[in-house]
């Protein structure tokens, strides 16, 4: 069965092609615009995993994070952040919120697989 | 003889650096960078991102056609609007993680992209430093302003550094 991976961007173009190299993959997509709408969607349940940006409009990625991680059921839901941000500060504050893992934009569609994999424990399913 | 610069001059030295990988990261080729307000190229879309920080206030602006702004892509795309969005996004986080070296901490904006015909970037009362990019398909005109604290004194510091762009770290 193919898991369920949120994209979390307010860019329309960024999720359409983090979501093309992973539906490539075999994953299945939903997309969320902001941090506030990423939170609604991972409530309903059934996320696998996320992918997020840092700086978005209503509620930042960071912020997302926080919010979903303080809900129970969520301790184990693999977030990454996807983003042009590269501060060790940033980072730092990710990591303690709850993040996974952070990849820096412009993104390789390999690397980017290779991490839901990895974090979402299956093989791609094609 | 050691140089001197100021720390404007090397924001603008930072932000021309950003602009030249960002042309590379999608074309794959280096782009014809000048110093020249040109008004030749078709500006229909732009967009603007802010950097801010308690030493520091800038605008970065992107600038070009839409075809161009389209080109600047690794696959296929159909909404300019969006996409120039994205691009001065990254336009402005290279600068930032650039500006990381000097121990600057500075928090970007969301972007706020506009479109028309023939739109034309003017400077504004602040120090402006305004590039014009050529490449394959077009050109782009990329623009910061800057209000900087006249103290500020931009030292690279070795320990400080962000992460490379297309980096992945699991934690």
């Amino acid at each position: 069965m193919s898991s369920n991976i949120l994209v979390v961007d307010d860019s329309a173009t960024v999720r359409q092609q983090v979501g093309t190299a992973l539906r490539q993959s075999g994953f299945n997509i939903l997309e969320a615009c902001d941090g506030l709408q990423g939170a609604e969607l991972i409530a309903k349940g059934g996320i696998d995993c996320v992918i997020c940006d840092v700086n978005m409009p209503n509620m930042n990625g960071i912020e997302m994070i926080r919010k979903v991680k303080g809900e129970p059921g969520n301790e184990n839901l693999p977030i990454v952040m996807l983003t042009t941000e590269g501060s060790k500060e940033l980072i730092t504050q990710a990591k303690e919120a709850g993040a996974k893992g952070w990849i820096v934009k412009p993104f390789k569609a390999d690397l980017l697989v290779a991490a839901v994999e990895k974090l979402t424990g299956s093989l791609a399913v094609s | 003889m050691t140089v001197v610069r100021s720390a404007s001059e090397t924001i603008f030295e930072r932000f021309t650096e950003s602009l030249a990988d960002l042309i590379v990261s999608y074309t794959g080729s280096e782009a014809n960078i000048i110093s020249d307000f040109s008004d030749h190229l078709e500006l229909e879309i732009t967009s603007i991102v802010g950097l801010s920080s308690e030493e520091v206030s800038a605008t970065v602006s992107l600038a070009s056609s839409q075809e161009a702004a389209l080109s600047l892509s690794t696959f296929p795309l159909a909404c300019a609007h969006d996409w120039m969005g994205e691009l001065a996004n990254q336009l402005a986080g290279r600068l930032k993680n650039k500006l990381c070296a000097y121990g600057l901490q500075m928090n970007l904006s969301t972007p706020t992209t506009i479109q028309g015909n023939r739109l034309q970037l003017t400077s504004s009362a602040l120090e402006t430093f305004s590039v014009n990019a050529q490449f394959p398909m077009g050109g782009a005109i990329a623009q910061i302003s800057l209000n900087v604290d006249p103290n500020l004194d931009l030292t690279e510091k070795p320990t400080e550094s962000s992460s490379e762009e297309g980096s992945l770290e699991l934690f």
